[in-house]
């Protein structure tokens, strides 16, 4: 597989993005949308360059080498941030189930995708926290395995991220602030501030559709912030 | 009437010589034999024959022979001159010693003012004594010379012999006279066994042909090297130890070398080698180098040869210089450190970034305590000692071996500062300033490399102050030092490698065979213009020379002094040591200014101009430095890359540094290359597209206005 064509497309779908982003910041609303719709376009594209059509049933994963289902997850990962931005949570959730499952399937480090489903199921309300508790427990099991197991995940910023998510909605502050703490440390400047941004989104949503952990999982969050002095 | 010489009472060496007629039947000089098809005579004798054929007329022969080849060397103003073979030929032998000041010297010759036909065995000089050496610059290159006086040398008598009495031998070659000064100048001996290494000294040695004594190469040299640098194949060359020469095949660097390249593990060191060069090109021409994309053998060129070979003749290092510079992959033979070996390391050091491995044998094994030269202390030094256990399958060295050359062209196409060697980054990386690439002038250094042993302290001490003095005399007062006593902060070799580059003066003392003297002077005489006064103790190189046995250096010193002719010197009871060297480093700034450098240097820079690659493009270079700041799928693969990462400000700065390189290169293609109406095959078309993709993606994540326009101009342009 031409893997220099998933980074170039990768590369492209972040320009269109982060254009999206900065036109969103703006207010020109439609010239965002535009802009992810593009995004999407190529990213749909690739998939099915790659065999993981999104047409295609979930169910119905092809067999494939680890380095393809890898960019495989990536890209669906991708998509599910772009779908998330077009204000679409169904289509984003679906996305990151699948990238979920390509990641679980093989034992991938990365977490990405598993991560934002829980998330984004929360944000969507389609879950509650006691809900996605077993998930988030299994998560944090497989990126606490992977950090102590392989220096090389453990150098990826975002894993840390993505533990110290788990380790928030679990309640684990001590933890999540350690985590974010690595994360920051790692992290290319400008990625902390994204991220807890959806933690803030989360917050709303578990307000919104009344959750019973929200004030909880709120102080976390305000805890965590604090501790970073990021507010 | 005719001098006519007996047989019976004259020395051999009248019998040698002969009259050089040209095709007009002029005498144009003397020449005499020193084989039975070959004499020896001055260049100038045979450029000064008006009409060809030349002919040799010997003495107590009736017939002119022709000339049928000629070996000239016209720096030295010295030939050989070929005749057909006669066995019964007389032969003068050349001295195996240096010319004894005092000494009387005879000699015949063929004078213009004295018919040939009256003086058929030629006339004979007055006796003539030593007065000892001056050096003349002969066509801009110094040549020492033999001074002598009471002597009434006429022309004609160029290229006759000087005989010392004593023993009858030939000490040097007449060149010409002084006019009014009853003073002649002759070529030493030594200079011509210099130029022709097999000349015969003393009458036990036999003679050797003109074929034998003009050929260039030692066999093992001229079987095995390749013609010339070509760009599509890969070059290897082998640089074998004298320890190990004639040692058994299995303990041999090259045998493992040749055993690699026939088996099958070839083919990843060629894919290694290939991707090394991918992208890249070479400076002349600007061209890439067009490689196959699958191993065969006719891809490879490789010669091999040992430390013997390499010194045995002026052409024979000359050609070792090339070869080892052209290599894209050295393998050198460590064992012991020989000092030709060394030598060797260093210029290949100053010449090349390519791979290089240094192997030891001798039974030494990696990972074993081994003291190794100071200035090679944390070079990675692989072994080729044959495995003492028994083992089935491949010998467990070729896969070592292969695994070093391997990761030595991944990490070569890698980084771009890769080492394997000290000394390349040292010599070229002195800074930004105009004042520290100038030459260190005599007048304020004299940089001395010698051996640190204690035992030769006392030398050191002795030498410093004598020439100190010495130059003092001359008006210059200088700082005469080593490395050690020079008062800098800076590591050993970053100061030292800057120093051996531009300091005018520079000496260099074999004594004592220290490695990495050697390696510096390897060093010195291919950086620097102003070459190096070489000197050694006469005790320790005889010493050296005359011990035998299996761990001798001594055929390599002894070669190497007839080529590089150090200054000898009495150790420490030697008064004028320090005078001899100021007089050749005031000779050097005499004649230094403009020249080309040692015959090392000028070599390795012609050799350079065929293999040197191409700095990169400006946007290249710019997208690695990048890179290497903050990689570009960063966002993607969010893994450090600052050293200290958890200082915030240092990581936004190389973040900030990576951006605007990446801005800087996308602007010089779109404004300077025009990039953007080129082909999209074209690898700077591409190029422009992912750094444009990648800026305007950093840019529209700013929250600063400019940063958004320009972000919103790149993708306009890129769309």
């Amino acid at each position: 597989m031409d893997i220099p064509q998933v980074r170039d497309t990768v590369r492209t779908v972040t320009l269109h993005r982060r254009k999206g982003d900065a036109l969103a910041r703006s207010g020109r609303d439609l010239e965002a949308k535009e802009a992810y719709n593009t995004a999407l376009s190529l990213l749909d594209e690739e998939l099915g360059r790659l065999g993981f059509s999104v047409a295609e049933p979930a169910a119905q994963l092809p067999v494939a080498e680890v380095s393809v289902v890898a960019d495989a997850a990536d890209l669906l990962g991708m998509r599910g941030g772009i779908l998330r931005r077009l204000g679409l949570p169904e289509e984003a959730l679906e996305s990151y189930r699948r990238g979920a499952d390509l990641e679980t399937s093989k034992d991938l480090p990365v977490t990405y995708n598993r991560t934002n489903a829980i998330k984004l199921a929360l944000i969507a309300g389609d879950r509650t926290i006691t809900q996605v508790r077993q998930e988030l427990v299994a998560l944090h099991t497989a990126l606490e395995r992977h950090l102590s197991t392989d220096e090389r995940a453990a150098d990826d910023a975002w894993l840390w991220a993505d533990i110290g998510d788990v380790r928030l909605l679990l309640g684990d502050d001590n933890g999540a602030e350690s985590a974010y703490r690595a994360f920051a440390r790692k992290a290319r400047t400008d990625s902390l501030s994204s991220t807890l941004s959806l933690l803030k989104q989360i917050v709303n949503a578990l307000y919104a559709h009344g959750d019973a952990d929200a004030d909880r999982v709120a102080a976390s969050v305000h805890n965590v912030e604090k501790a970073l002095r990021l507010y | 009437m005719g001098l006519q010489l007996s047989p019976l009472s004259e020395p051999e060496w009248t019998r040698a010589i002969a009259a050089v007629i040209d095709g007009r039947g002029v005498v144009r000089g003397t020449a005499f034999f020193v084989g039975p098809d070959v004499a020896l005579t001055c260049h100038h004798v045979l450029t000064a024959a008006s009409m060809k054929p030349l002919t040799l007329r010997q003495v107590g022969s009736f017939n002119a022979e022709t000339v049928i080849g000629e070996d000239c060397d016209e720096e030295l103003d010295l030939a050989l001159v070929r005749v057909p073979s006669r066995a019964d030929r007389s032969r003068a032998t050349l001295s195996p010693g240096m010319a004894m000041i005092g000494h009387s010297i005879y000699s015949r010759g063929f004078p213009r003012d004295y018919d040939l036909l009256k003086y058929p065995d030629g006339f004979p000089m007055d006796p003539a004594r030593i007065s000892g050496l001056t050096t003349l610059v002969w066509r801009g290159q110094p040549i020492r010379m033999l001074v002598l006086v009471d002597a009434d040398v006429q022309k004609g008598m160029s290229g006759a012999p000087a005989v010392d009495i004593a023993d009858n031998s030939v000490v040097g070659i007449l060149r010409f006279s002084e006019e009014g000064k009853e003073r002649a100048l002759a070529v030493p001996a030594e200079v011509a066994t210099r130029r022709w290494p097999r000349l015969a000294l003393g009458p036990d040695q036999p003679a050797q042909s003109f074929e034998d004594l003009t050929r260039a190469f030692p066999e093992t040299l001229a079987r095995s090297v390749w013609d010339q640098f070509d760009p599509s194949l890969f070059h290897c060359v082998v640089i074998g130890s004298e320890t190990l020469a004639s040692g058994d095949g299995g303990d041999a660097l090259v045998t493992l070398a040749r055993e690699v390249l026939s088996s099958p593990k070839a083919k990843a060191l060629w894919s290694s080698f290939a991707t090394a060069w991918k992208g890249r090109q070479l400076v002349r021409g600007r061209q890439g180098r067009r490689l196959a994309a699958q191993y065969t053998k006719t891809n490879v060129k490789l010669a091999w040869f040992d430390v013997l070979d390499a010194y045995a003749s002026p052409a024979s290092l000359d050609l070792a210089i090339r070869l080892l510079v052209e290599a894209d992959l050295a393998l050198f033979d460590v064992t012991r450190f020989e000092p030709g070996v060394m030598l060797l390391l260093g210029v290949r050091a100053a010449t090349r970034r390519g791979v290089t491995i240094a192997s030891h044998g001798g039974g030494w094994r990696e990972g074993e305590p081994l003291a190794r030269p100071f200035n090679l202390s944390d070079l990675s030094l692989s072994s080729h000692s044959p495995p003492t256990d028994a083992f089935v399958g491949d010998d467990p060295r070729l896969d070592r071996f292969v695994e070093r050359v391997v990761t030595g062209f991944d990490q070569l196409a890698r980084q771009p500062y890769y080492r394997d060697l000290p000394v390349y980054d040292a010599l070229r990386q002195l800074g930004h300033e105009e004042k520290v690439w100038t030459s260190i002038p005599l007048d304020e250094e004299v940089l001395v490399l010698c051996s640190y042993d204690p035992k030769y302290f006392p030398m050191w001490q002795n030498l410093r102050r004598q020439l100190r003095n010495a130059l003092s005399e001359e008006g210059i007062l200088t700082n005469v030092a080593r490395l050690q006593d020079v008062a800098t902060p800076q590591v050993v070799s970053q100061s030292l490698y800057e120093r051996i580059r531009r300091c005018a003066g520079c000496v260099a003392d074999w004594t004592g065979s220290s490695p990495s003297t050697f390696f510096e002077l390897g060093v010195r005489m291919t950086v620097s213009p102003w070459s190096v006064v070489q000197i050694a103790s006469e005790e320790w190189l005889q010493d050296v020379i005359s011990s035998g046995g299996a761990n001798s250096m001594g055929g390599q010193l002894k070669l190497m002094q007839s080529l590089l002719d150090p200054l000898l010197y009495k150790s420490t009871s030697d008064a004028h040591i320090g005078s001899r060297i100021a007089h050749e480093l005031l000779e050097m700034r005499r004649r230094g200014a403009g020249s080309p450098g040692h015959r090392v240097r000028q070599v390795a820079a012609e050799a350079l101009g065929r293999t040197e690659d191409r700095l990169p493009d400006l946007f290249e270079q710019l997208r690695r430095e990048a890179n290497a700041l903050s990689h570009q799928s960063s966002i993607r693969d969010n893994v450090p890359q600052t050293l200290f990462y958890e200082v915030t400000d240092i990581k936004t700065d190389q973040e900030r540094s990576a951006l605007e390189r990446r801005i800087a290169a996308w602007l010089y293609l779109e404004h300077r290359i025009g990039a953007s109406s080129l082909p999209d095959s074209d690898e700077r078309k591409k190029l422009w597209r992912e750094l444009g993709e990648v800026v305007a993606a950093d840019l529209f994540a700013s929250i600063n206005e400019a940063d958004q326009a320009l972000a919103q101009n790149i993708d306009e342009k890129l769309t």
